[in-house]
């Protein structure tokens, strides 16, 4: 019997080791982020996207639409250009105004809608909207980038490519609204419609057509200001034109309140890693398409600059391990037994957090017929999860406990610096912050993201309680523990819903959060600013929509 | 003014909590609200008065699948005892008595499965695999604020029913005056702006402008 049908499978890794937030904070897209999916479906179900209207002055004030014909349903962005002084262009979510506002809605807006449009979009949040509209957002400007690049295209000249390469994108968005908030569809609406219905996929849409409209409008201007001496860019350095965005605190509350759904994505990346592991044998064009992405890596991380002094050293790191990767990884390894899993054990015993994760990005890169369709199966309806079981008895419960949560039971939360901060939401701009509890007022009013202490405290009241009581009776009697018993349910069933960490300690560092969820959508050059915000890039590197049936799909998130 | 489902969820979350209930007990008000808006059925005012009564706070006793306040003229929190409802699994029959705006025990027992009716004084609702319907009878008795009893019992004959699925097509317009005090608990979960949190809680003091 031959020796290699009696091994084992490679088992996906276990949540213990994927979901401590230190390896989190440490991923990186992949072929399954969501909007690489976007870009695949609508290449191949051709998708149609045209310019309609393009009515913008000088200045960049007035209105442009585009439409997009997504399979049977047809969508547009309608963006709104702005006269924005300096002093009032920020990233915060206090901003109250913007260069551009944007909104992505059904259909094509009759007159009548973009009146109603015009006299709310430019408000954003302050604004209402219908279930017609799907997704709001707003942009600024990366003044230095914008107009540099504006001046040297009507001057007749393409931009500097180490400038462009430097920054990244023309417009950073600052905050993208979907799933009803303000009056716009809610999620339920969106969930039957296949073009739209994976997580997030309206939301990337939108930033993707944000990008064409922030590239027509340098070329407008420039045409605009240099007449007919203005050139266009050259279409290889358009495409190395991303759009950036901003993001703070207020998406880190998603991965907590939904751990059904954070489940699902956690899954599917890890699955696509155990497939591309257990291969007995790597074809040669999964060799090709490898050794192609790692090379262009070193260029890439070249250009992954940051001012923050702990991801910098990381990045550096990285490129190091790479190289390390590089001499590892010679044609022994790849044309040997399960050479990917080679790949990725080697980065597991010698490299840094940041490489390993790049290595399961770069390994699952190659193999698309393997694991693309995953992608399709990261949304859940989490009204199904919901339900709590009340026939449980209260002792099976605490065994979930002690199954699934050793990192909450372990924690001492007598110690002030186990339970430091808290999360919650600010009266100001209804966002949520981290406080700090000993130095701050406002803990009464904690938000419920300290999973760990909450779990902690439910197992403390089920050691009073008799093993058989039923839940349903503990429950009504303890309400208080009600939203941890959900969880402890949730999690019996999937795996990956909890974040391993104690999201209330002194040492928290809530990027690793963002920079988790930014991987899923796909961003790229992470950007810290601080440990609770940090600045991205989207779509760098993607083709335009009218590339998309080219030969460009493959590999373009690893840059020219 | 037209909200989404998912902004009735979002309020009904936080001004229950606002008002002072578990946060798992609100996590169940904001699902049985959605229920409630996605079947065009009103839930502002039912939800208002609920708060305003802290009926959650109320001591309990319970007797097989029998609910009751354990005060004579106590009354029990429909979220509350719809939650235990849910929680009891898809046994029949349960009682729940002194209950405050029974309707909001209807998306408890729509979680159940099988055929079932759910009934209090001059109002019955039918439940029959997900679905859910009335006979013809007066919308008051169907959002009445209290009832002695509500009764979960397998299903009786109906004659004509109507369905009371008339589906949410995008956007509910809400009573104003009903959303507002929703607001105003709402509100109580916030928490004011110091020059500290200003500075440290969103962690941006960089310049923005590049």
């Amino acid at each position: 019997m031959a020796q290699a049908a009696a091994r084992e499978t490679i088992a996906l890794r276990p949540a213990k080791v994927v979901m401590q937030l230190e390896r989190m904070g440490a991923f990186h897209q992949t072929r399954l982020s969501f909007l690489r999916a976007l870009l695949r479906r609508m290449s191949a179900r051709k998708w149609r996207v045209a310019r309609q209207r393009f009515d913008i002055d000088g200045l960049g004030v007035g209105t442009a639409i585009y439409s997009v014909q997504a399979e049977t349903r047809r969508y547009s962005l309608v963006a709104f250009g702005h006269q924005l002084a300096p002093e009032k262009r920020t990233d915060r979510v206090i901003a109250e105004e913007w260069d551009a506002t944007f909104v992505l809605c059904d259909g094509t807006p009759d007159e009548l809608a973009l009146e109603r449009l015009r006299s709310n979009v430019p408000l954003q949040e302050a604004g209402r909207y219908l279930a017609s509209e799907l997704v709001l957002a707003r942009a600024n400007r990366s003044v230095r980038l914008f107009d540099q690049v504006v001046a040297a295209l009507a001057a007749g000249r393409q931009p500097d490519a180490a400038a462009v390469e430097a920054t990244g994108y023309l417009m950073r968005t600052t905050a993208v609204y979907g799933n009803g908030k303000f009056g716009i569809a809610d999620r339920d609406l969106l969930k039957d419609r296949p073009e739209l219905s994976a997580p997030f996929r309206a939301e990337m849409l939108i930033v993707y057509l944000i990008r064409s409209f922030t590239l027509d409008l340098v070329e407008h201007l420039a045409m605009l200001t240099g007449g007919k001496n203005a050139v266009r860019l050259d279409p290889g350095l358009r495409r190395r034109f991303g759009i950036g965005n901003a993001t703070g605190l207020g998406m880190a509350p998603f991965l907590v309140k939904h751990p059904a759904l954070i489940d699902r994505w956690m899954s599917a990346r890890e699955t696509a890693l155990a497939r591309v592991r257990n291969l007995d044998r790597a074809d040669g064009e999964a060799v090709a398409l490898f050794r192609t992405a790692l090379a262009k890596s070193h260029r890439l991380l070249a250009n992954w600059l940051t001012d923050d002094a702990i991801q910098m050293p990381r990045i550096e790191r990285l490129r190091r391990d790479l190289v390390d990767l590089d001499r590892f990884a010679g044609a022994s390894v790849l044309s040997g037994d399960r050479p990917f899993d080679a790949l990725y054990r080697f980065a597991e015993s010698n490299l840094s957090l940041e490489a390993q994760e790049y290595v399961v990005t770069l390994i699952i890169e190659p193999h698309g017929a393997l694991v693309d369709e995953l992608a399709e199966h990261m949304g859940i309806d989490e009204a199904t999860c919901f339900r709590i079981d009340g026939s449980m008895r209260c002792g099976d419960l605490k065994a979930l406990i002690q199954t699934h949560y050793d990192f909450a039971l372990s924690v001492d939360f007598e110690k002030e610096d186990a339970r430091a901060r808290f999360w919650y939401v600010s009266e100001e701009k209804l966002e949520p912050r981290l406080g700090e509890r000993f130095k701050e007022p406002g803990m009464e009013r904690e938000q419920p993201l300290a999973v760990a202490r909450d779990i902690h405290s439910l197992a403390r009241a089920l050691d009073e309680e008799a093993p058989e009581t039923r839940l349903a009776a503990f429950l009504l009697a303890r309400p208080e523990h009600r939203h941890a018993a959900r969880r402890v349910q949730i999690a019996a069933r999937h795996p990956y819903s909890e974040i391993r960490d104690n999201l209330i300690g002194a040492d928290l560092r809530p990027i690793d959060i963002l920079r988790c969820k930014l991987a899923f959508f796909g961003a790229t050059r992470f950007d810290p600013r601080s440990d609770k915000w940090l600045r991205i890039t989207l779509f760098q590197g993607a083709p335009f929509p009218d590339e998309l049936q080219g030969e460009g799909l493959a590999l373009w998130a690893y840059g020219g | 003014m037209i909200v989404s489902l998912n902004e009735i969820e979002t309020i009904v979350l936080k001004a229950a909590r606002g008002a002072g209930m578990a946060w798992g007990l609100a996590e169940e008000a904001a699902q049985a609200a959605r229920w409630l808006a996605a079947r065009c059925l009103p839930f502002e005012a039912l939800f208002a008065s609920l708060l305003e009564s802290e009926a959650w706070r109320s001591q309990v006793r319970i007797d097989g699948t029998s609910l009751s306040p354990r005060l004579a003229d106590g009354w029990l929190c429909p979220i509350q005892a719809g939650a235990w409802l849910s929680d009891l699994g898809d046994n029949l029959p349960v009682r729940i008595e002194r209950v405050l705006c029974p309707l909001l025990l209807a998306p408890f027992a729509a979680r159940r499965k099988g055929q079932f009716e759910l009934a209090w004084e001059g109002a019955t609702l039918l439940f029959d695999v997900g679905a859910v319907a009335s006979p013809p009878q007066r919308l008051a008795a169907l959002h009445i604020a209290r009832t002695d009893a509500a009764e979960l019992k397998p299903a009786g004959v109906f004659e004509a029913r109507r369905s009371l699925l008339v589906p949410n097509k995008g956007g509910s317009s809400i009573d104003v005056a009903g959303w507002s005090k929703l607001q105003n608990f709402e509100a109580r979960d916030y928490v004011p702006a110091s020059l500290g949190s200003r500075l440290s809680g969103a962690g941006a003091a960089l310049s923005d402008n590049d």
